[in-house]
């Protein structure tokens, strides 16, 4: 199938990005490995007039680390690449980790760390083929006013989900990120940078685009990303655990991928952990007060009971081997 | 949209050809220079049957532009084998009978080609790993597996 007609850019610097975006606007898309955005542009859910690819740009291709700054990710770093970095293995091994987590292996050469973060939300109604959809009248996510995951009425919200395994575990680390657009730079955490609407699961505006990943330093005690997956090889998770623990601080992050339109985290829960030893009761009270929190439709793989238990069970499998007697 | 001359580097040799931006490295490789044993499967970057080797990393020429390959060394199916003589993984799935209807042969290869690259002596594990982005509806995976590992 050809792809829709387009013109494409690939500007050597940032600021000439940045010159482009604020000209075309809603009108153009970054590219950054292309293997998110070609299937979107091939199954015309995103459709650009201008593609401005970022291969030609070498300041967005480093990893630096200090003691005092944290990890620096450039976005077009591959996750190949991350993964078999020292100063990622060395400081944030689950990073490496989960890097190899994504897709398969010609995914993980192609992909980028910002490619990944940026992951649009998915679900079974929206990415398929244009046909496929015609069937279909337009859901929130394509500008109409319904979500087809959720049978028999009309809902107002759209349950596509975020999948990205290495931008959920960069949330649970506590990253932040540059955004460069024709206003200048600016840092934001993730926190807020996953902050969009119903459509778009960020707040980035059309004239912005990631130029750094920040993951500060920190000591953790215990760090993991647990990911089961339709075919363990290639798929996007089911739903994804990530459990980032720092004992001698006390601080227990958890965060749960494709089940909201972002990663999920409970700050509020994660507080019960705070005050002493953690025993295998809290963690199952945590479990399950999450489990009770979070909405799981059938618009992914796996159904929706299978996802809530699994959340659960991954949350305790987590706990358990950090140590936490079960 | 306008059409742009890129150079391209197949298997050693230079490609001028002019490309449309929204053309794939799938499309050129097989529709404009005739290198037809590179694979069209699902097209959105799943079965791997469109597995080439770019700059030594497996690459999927179906999320490819082609435009964005001027410069990059490409390696395609055809580039394996010299003289008319099978390279050696070739010539492990021959022997093998690594192949049922052989579509998705030549990503196959490409995939264990880049493997062997990075890996020269991998264990079976690194095989599976390696191969997992390549999908064979026949399901002949064992034989597949032993033939890059006979080729090691």
């Amino acid at each position: 199938m050809n792809l829709p007609w387009f013109d494409y850019q690939a500007p050597e610097s940032i600021s000439k990005v940045c010159a482009l975006l604020a000209e075309a606007g809603e009108r153009a898309a970054i590219m950054a490995g292309g293997t998110d955005l070609i299937v979107q542009m091939m199954q015309r859910t995103t459709v650009p007039e201008l593609v401005i690819g970022l291969k030609q740009i070498p300041q967005l291709q480093y990893l630096s680390y200090s003691e005092t700054q944290g990890l620096k990710i450039g976005p077009m770093v591959s996750l190949q690449k991350l993964a078999n970095a020292s100063v990622v293995k060395d400081n944030f091994p689950v990073l490496a980790e989960t890097a190899l987590m994504v897709g398969a292996v010609q995914h993980q050469f192609m992909g980028t760390v910002g490619g990944n973060l940026c992951l649009n939300t998915r679900c079974w109604y929206y990415n398929q083929s244009a046909d496929w959809r015609r069937s279909l009248i337009p859901c929130h996510k394509l500008g109409g006013d319904t979500c087809h995951a959720i049978k028999g009425s009309r809902s107002r919200k759209c349950y596509a989900v975020y999948s990205a395994d290495v931008g959920s575990v960069l949330f649970a680390l506590g990253a932040h990120v540059v955004l460069s657009g024709s206003h200048g730079e600016k840092i934001i955490p993730l926190g807020e940078f996953f902050g969009g609407d119903l459509i778009k699961p960020t707040i980035m505006a059309k004239d912005e685009f990631i130029t750094e990943i920040i993951v500060p330093p920190q000591r953790l005690s215990f760090a993991r990303y647990y990911k089961p997956s339709l075919r363990g090889a290639i798929d996007f998770p089911k739903v994804g655990v990530a459990l980032v623990a720092s004992a001698e601080n006390k601080d227990y992050r958890v965060v749960i991928s494709a089940v909201d339109r972002k990663p999920a985290r409970f700050k509020d829960l994660e507080a019960m952990f705070s005050q002493s030893e953690i025993s295998a009761k809290q963690v199952a009270e945590f479990a399950a007060e999450v489990t009770s929190r979070i909405r799981t439709v059938a618009n992914v793989s796996g159904s929706p009971a299978y996802r809530r238990q699994m959340v659960k069970i991954l949350i305790k499998r987590a706990f358990t081997e950090m140590g936490v007697a079960p | 949209m306008k059409k742009r001359p890129v150079t391209l580097q197949i298997n050693g040799s230079d490609y001028e050809v002019f490309v449309e931006p929204r053309e794939t490295l799938l499309q050129v490789l097989r529709e404009k220079l005739g290198l037809t044993g590179t694979k069209q499967g699902c097209d959105i970057g799943d079965c791997g049957a469109c597995t080439v080797v770019i700059e030594g990393q497996p690459t999927l020429a179906c999320l490819t532009l082609a435009v964005e390959m001027a410069g990059k060394e490409i390696l395609t199916i055809e580039g394996l084998s010299s003289n008319g003589k099978l390279n050696p993984l070739q010539q492990a799935f021959m022997d093998e009978g690594a192949v049922q209807c052989g579509y998705c042969t030549p990503g196959m290869i490409m995939s264990a080609t880049a493997l062997l690259n990075r890996n020269p002596h991998p264990t079976e594990e690194d095989v599976r790993c390696g191969l997992a982005g390549n999908l064979c509806r026949c399901t002949g995976y064992t034989k597949i597996i032993n033939a890059v590992m006979k080729s090691t």
